[in-house]
């Protein structure tokens, strides 16, 4: 460590190579990776909280039948929003932000590659983010017809369809940038001995993730691109009266969508892959394995989409395809989750508010895995769709998968970041409140499925009200839990204990190399060989 | 692809990172234009 404590005593000494002085000049103009990281993260847990809030609503009007708080059509506005603000505004950006703030120092890099682009794609965000909400004040309301966007039902909305449409190209154009920067550094930024398989499993599974954003996202932009012209130029690619046809929307948008799934997951399986082995003490299970499961998820997530759409119709033939190629996502995954699970085996471990979310993250993935299986059967499929079985899914897979290990990041490396150890009883508090109300949030929500009760609805027979009451108690308690997030952080930000160096007893990583909090410019000098053997060690 | 970090290799690296970029902000155009353009063909 005495390496990476000499190569950083210059720095310390440079008065240039601090932060800039200023708000505008610090964060509006920076180029740093950790500022703009932190502001990456701020942003997602404003989005968080904002897409919360509309959960909230949500929850309140499913709280007992009959209509109570608002009507149907903002309801469905509700729905709608909160899917984009949490899968655009809440997960992907905290993706990038942790990218930002750790890739670099993963890889023994000084910065990312392309800083200047990195500062633009996060700008764009708020903009963006500004636009859908201010989406809610044109007549019409804010699109209300499901995150999907589909047609026709989507192009009959309000005014607000092209500032949907053109802030979901700024949020696409954000990520298509944020994934080109993460690729260009890990392949071309890593320090000298960092090769690609002694790269931490968090660079690789967000190097994966890059390709699958670049391969995605201008589907999904050119998609909303012909929903624009539908609306406004008349043309007809998604209408049959002009010869087109809406459920070739729903191909092109799954082609996006099912890919992106995998966008906001397959970074949390790097996460755990990081964290369940410092406090396993023992070195990750199987980490080739891990790299090879995470490229074929990767390749698969391109041959499911239509597993989403089995009741629009299609030929058997097509239908048994992506039954079977969603089945075999299952083989990948498992080979992770029995290599986490081999990591832990006979581990001398301990349970530390990210450990704990870690594990978490296991058994409550895995659950909304096995429900994903459930749905990939076809003629299972057709009870299940479009019911709350596939809300109670989804949510399995997001909220304790991707949510969940985003949580485990920020608490594994919140003292690396702010010098400080964190409020560890309050922390796991947060755990705890978390982990008990999303079950009670969203494990009813199978049962209501499998009775039959319809997504997206903000009425229903009565008897569905009791697991709606609970879902909705537990949604209260999960939405409450959450302030003590921001409260953790935001004591550790301001004091506390000093963090160590090597925050975590077992940790990994050349990371774990730098002091604590890491300066602001980290590895301007690559790291030395020794320093990358030990800091490599764990692989 | 072993990383450099001095010298000339340092100005080979920058260049590298330069077509890296724009190969994959073409790609990503491609995609974005073709797609479209693939549509209006088979509707045509």
């Amino acid at each position: 460590m005495a390496d990476a404590h000499a190569a950083h005593d210059h720095a310390g000494h440079d008065d240039h190579h601090g932060p800039a002085k200023g708000f505008y000049q610090r964060w509006v103009k920076t180029t740093n990776h950790k500022d703009i990281g932190t502001m990456y993260m701020v942003f997602a847990g404003l989005m968080f909280f904002i897409g919360g809030a509309m959960a909230m609503v949500i929850r309140a009007e499913l709280f007992k039948p009959g209509l109570q708080f608002v009507d149907p059509q903002f309801f469905n506005s509700m729905t709608t929003m909160h899917a984009i603000f949490m899968i655009f505004g809440g997960v992907m950006p905290a993706w990038v932000g942790l990218a930002n703030w750790m890739i670099p120092m993963q890889v023994g890099a000084p910065d990312m590659a392309l800083p200047r682009m990195n500062n633009f794609s996060f700008w764009i965000l708020p903009f963006a983010f500004l636009l859908m909400l201010l989406s809610f004040f044109v007549p019409g309301g804010a699109p209300a017809g499901g995150w999907t966007l589909y047609p026709p039902l989507t192009v009959q909305g309000g005014n607000s369809l092209p500032m949907a449409i053109f802030a979901v190209h700024m949020m696409g154009i954000s990520s298509i940038m944020g994934a080109i920067n993460v690729i260009v550094t890990l392949m071309n930024m890593r320090a000298p001995g960092v090769t690609l398989l002694r790269m931490p499993l968090f660079c690789w599974t967000w190097l994966i993730t890059a390709y699958l954003l670049i391969l995605v996202m201008p589907v999904l932009a050119g998609a909303v691109t012909m929903l624009l012209t539908d609306h406004f130029f008349g043309t007809t690619f998604f209408s049959s009266a002009g010869g087109g046809d809406p459920v070739l929307y729903q191909h092109i948008f799954w082609f996006f969508g099912h890919p992106e799934v995998y966008i906001l997951i397959l970074p949390a399986f790097g996460i755990v892959s990081e964290i369940i082995p410092t406090f396993s003490r023992k070195p990750l299970f199987g980490y080739e394995s891990m790299v090879y499961a995470t490229a074929s998820i990767g390749f698969l997530s391109f041959i499911v989409w239509a597993h989403h759409m089995f009741t629009v119709g299609m030929p058997l033939a097509g239908q048994l395809f992506f039954m079977l190629t969603t089945m075999l996502i299952a083989v990948p995954t498992g080979v992770k989750v029995f290599n986490w699970s081999a990591t832990m085996w006979k581990g001398s471990i301990t349970f530390e508010p990210p450990m704990l979310f870690a594990v978490a993250f296991l058994f409550l993935f895995t659950i909304g895995g096995f429900s994903g299986l459930m749905l990939a059967i076809v003629p299972a499929d057709f009870q299940y769709h479009d019911t709350y079985f596939v809300v109670a899914h989804f949510h399995y897979v997001l909220v304790p998968g991707a949510i969940f290990s985003i949580m485990a990041g920020v608490y594994y490396w919140l003292p690396k970041w702010t010098g400080h150890m964190y409020n560890m009883k309050l922390a796991k508090w947060h755990f705890w409140l978390s982990t008990i109300f999303i079950n009670v949030l969203f494990f009813p929500q199978h049962f209501l499925g499998l009775a039959g009760m319809p997504r997206r609805i903000p009425d229903y027979s009565t008897q569905f009200a009791e697991w709606n009451m609970v879902s909705s108690i537990g949604g209260f308690g999960f939405g409450l839990s959450q302030l003590l997030f921001p409260l953790a952080i935001w004591q550790c930000v301001k004091g506390g204990e000093r963090a160590a160096d090597r925050v975590w007893e077992g940790a990994h990583g050349l990371e774990w190399e730098l002091p604590s909090p890491a300066p602001y410019h980290t590895w301007e000098s690559p790291p030395s060989a020794e320093v990358v053997a030990r800091g490599t060690i764990g692989h | 692809m072993e990383p450099v970090t001095t010298g000339q290799q340092e100005t080979e690296r920058r260049r590298r990172i330069r077509r890296n970029a724009l190969l994959l902000t073409g790609f990503a155009l491609v995609v974005y234009f073709g797609f479209i353009v693939a549509f209006i063909h088979s509707r045509s």
